[in-house]
């Protein structure tokens, strides 16, 4: 039965719920009302017998009297319209007194009654007596009986008066007033009991309203944090705080979801774009390599037609040096038009390096010597294009062009622990090592080299993106004694491409 | 950094003009010489408003290197009114077509190359006609392409600065016709002595 309740109460709406309690304080309330409104009423009740019965004892009283006035005056006068006044006076007694007995509830007032009501007999027989006795005799004797009686009865019924009034009295205190406090403690008590049961229906339905809606709150604040482990809000109910908690926390489920898809799917995604910026990123530092730089001023094709009909001219003009000079200019240039493939051998680095090389001991004369020591098949190695020539400009340029005596370079190959390690040493000014940090760890292309627009942050940022290693680009550096830079391919990668 | 590059290039020209010098190669070094004059006209003249004068000498250095390469398939006609080399023109109004020409419509071209130039005022105007006998090209197709359009050298961008200067609208006509070959015809209103300075 009470689980039954409990699942009734649990399926209300709150509308339904506040009705249904509304409703048994109405009741609870009218009830106390009507029950102090019916006590008022038998007070009255009781209080208006007791007057009315003073009322006609009174007037029992003035009747007699009016009587025994009455039959004086006829029995003196003899006039008719004193014995229809009699007549009438006596009838009126008979009548109140009827009432009287009637009214009458205790032993005192019916023994007083009831001697009242013989006297009274007792007079009007007198009163007939004398009536009937002639004027002539002495007929004021059964008069004066009658009056006597008349007298006694007068104070009989002052007597009644009294005992009702101190009846009426004592009834007053000690039964009406005990009433009325009794039923004024009922009404107080539960008047005080009806409010704390408002009260404590008030902290229920607001506690039971609001808690439901304050766990709400703080979930909701909660998940607008971020914070989507909602667990179930755990409400038992089915009205509507309960429909909101439900579907409050269908929504939280379906959102961490859609979260959790959204997060997958962008992990894909930054997978697939990292994957993609990576390839852009190794796209743009070729095309870098491309020689763009040159390209967007003058045409390299032409340039490097003409190198070539320059070099037929300088040959038909004997020039052997001048030939030279130009055949190895544009073997650079066309070095860096062939762009078709990322990886390229060693040997064919080297051969780019030592023409370029070539080219600088024109400028620099005595100022600069270089040399290449290998001791493995270069044929067989590949790296990336444009590591060594940038990086061999590089040294010269900031290097060994600054120092007035010159300097020399130095380029080894060998190989070390299944790797083939790449040395580019040069005896030069040597990089401050705040500046060599800053180029280790820059990844943008601030330093961008000469001759074919390659710097070595670029060879760098290739070369790590290529090996995706850190270690295969390391520089050591003394100010003032020199620099060497050391590549490191792994042999297994080389095999792979060969 | 470009410049560098570019710089470097030049200097390493230099060494090979030094080095042809001493090893008395004059043709040589007089190539050499138009190269870098070539290469230094195009970049260190970016932006500025010159003679034509100045831009017909560096049309015919760029002409005597491409006629080394193709001088048997290639001829050159010249109409210039003596009148009108003094006149002003952005730098490579003339030159970036000579450049397209010579680079895109003889790429591929089979059999002899035919170059025009002509300058010459009719009626207020001066006409300047660059034709070839090239591929032919859409230039919509090429208008709508903005990394191409936006570049330096670009019809656009010479349309504009020659418009910029000039204050007028539509000095470039193109007539092109595939594998027949292009006119580029430039009208510029002939102006007072205030351009002349």
């Amino acid at each position: 039965m009470n689980r039954y309740i409990k699942e009734k109460w649990y399926t209300l709406s709150i509308r339904n719920k506040q009705l249904v309690f509304f409703g048994i304080i109405i009741f609870l309330v009218s009830l106390i009302w009507f029950y102090t409104q019916q006590n008022t009423y038998k007070f009255m009740n009781n209080y208006n017998d007791n007057l009315n019965q003073y009322y006609r004892i009174n007037k029992l009283h003035g009747e007699i009297s009016q009587n025994a006035i009455s039959i004086e005056n006829y029995i003196r006068e003899s006039r008719q319209e004193d014995l229809e006044s009699y007549i009438t006076s006596k009838q009126t007694v008979l009548e109140i007194l009827e009432e009287v007995d009637r009214d009458v509830n205790t032993l005192d007032t019916y023994l007083q009654v009831n001697a009242i009501k013989s006297s009274i007999n007792e007079y009007f027989t007198a009163c007939e007596e004398a009536r009937k006795i002639d004027r002539a005799d002495n007929y004021y004797i059964p008069l004066y009986e009658a009056l006597k009686i008349n007298n006694y009865i007068k104070g009989y019924i002052q007597q009644l008066l009294n005992i009702s009034l101190r009846e009426g009295n004592w009834f007053y205190n000690n039964e009406l007033v005990p009433e009325a406090n009794y039923v004024r403690n009922i009404t107080l008590v539960s008047i005080i009991l009806i409010s704390l049961l408002c009260l404590f229906f008030a902290v229920l339905f607001s506690n039971y309203l609001t808690k439901p809606i304050r766990h709400l709150a703080a979930s909701s604040l909660k998940m607008s944090e971020g914070d989507l482990d909602i667990k179930d809000i755990g409400l038992k109910s089915k009205d509507e705080v309960g429909v909101l908690g439900d579907s409050f926390t269908k929504m939280s489920v379906s959102i961490k979801r859609m979260v959790d898809d959204l997060k997958e799917k962008s992990i894909i995604e930054k997978m697939l774009h990292e994957e993609e910026l990576k390839n852009v990123k190794m796209e743009q530092l070729l095309k870098e390599a491309e020689f763009m730089g040159l390209q967007s001023q003058i045409n390299p094709h032409f340039l490097f037609n003409t190198l070539n009909i320059i070099a037929r001219t300088s040959m038909f003009e004997n020039a052997e040096n001048t030939t030279k000079l130009i055949l190895y200019l544009s073997a650079i240039f066309r070095y860096n038009l062939e762009s078709q493939s990322d990886y390229i051998t060693l040997s064919k680095e080297i051969e780019i390096t030592e023409k370029y090389i070539y080219i600088q001991k024109y400028r620099f004369g005595d100022r600069l010597k270089f040399d290449v020591q290998c001791n493995v098949n270069t044929d067989q190695v590949y790296v990336p294009r444009f590591t060594l020539q940038p990086l061999v400009e590089n040294a010269i340029i900031h290097g060994i062009e600054p120092k007035e005596s010159g300097g020399s370079l130095r380029v080894k190959v060998f190989s070390k622990n299944d790797k083939i390690q790449l040395r580019i040493i040069d005896n030069g000014t040597g990089i401050p090592f705040d500046r060599k940090v800053k180029i280790l760890n820059s990844s943008g292309d601030p330093y961008k080299g000469h001759t074919t627009g390659i710097g070595i942050t670029n060879v760098m940022t290739r070369l790590r993106k290529y090996l995706s290693n850190d270690e295969c680009f390391k520089i050591y550096s003394k100010e003032r004694l020199g620099t060497i830079v050391t590549l490191t391919f792994p042999k297994k990668d080389v095999d792979k491409l060969a | 950094m470009e410049d560098r590059t570019l710089s470097n290039l030049l200097i390493h020209l230099n060494i090979i003009s030094i080095t042809a010098s001493r090893e008395n190669a004059v043709e040589t070094q007089k190539l050499i010489k138009k190269t870098i004059e070539n290469i230094r006209y195009k970049t260190a003249r970016k932006g500025q408003i010159l003679m034509v004068k100045e831009e017909l000498r560096a049309v015919s250095n760029l002409i005597d290197l491409y006629s080394l390469r193709f001088g048997d398939v290639f001829s050159y006609k010249v109409d210039i009114d003596a009148k009108c080399e003094s006149i002003y023109v952005p730098h490579y109004a003339l030159m970036a077509f000579i450049e397209n020409s010579i680079t895109h419509a003889f790429e591929e071209k089979e059999g002899l190359r035919e170059l025009k130039l002509s300058i010459n005022e009719k009626e207020g105007f001066i006409k300047i006609l660059v034709s070839d006998n090239g591929l032919g090209f859409d230039y919509d197709s090429i208008k709508s392409d903005a990394a191409v359009s936006k570049k330096y050298g670009s019809i656009a961008d010479i349309e504009q600065r020659l418009c910029e200067y000039y204050g007028c609208k539509d000095t470039i006509e193109i007539k092109s016709q595939k594998d027949k070959g292009t006119d580029i015809l430039i009208l510029i209103p002939r102006q007072g002595e205030e351009h002349q300075l």
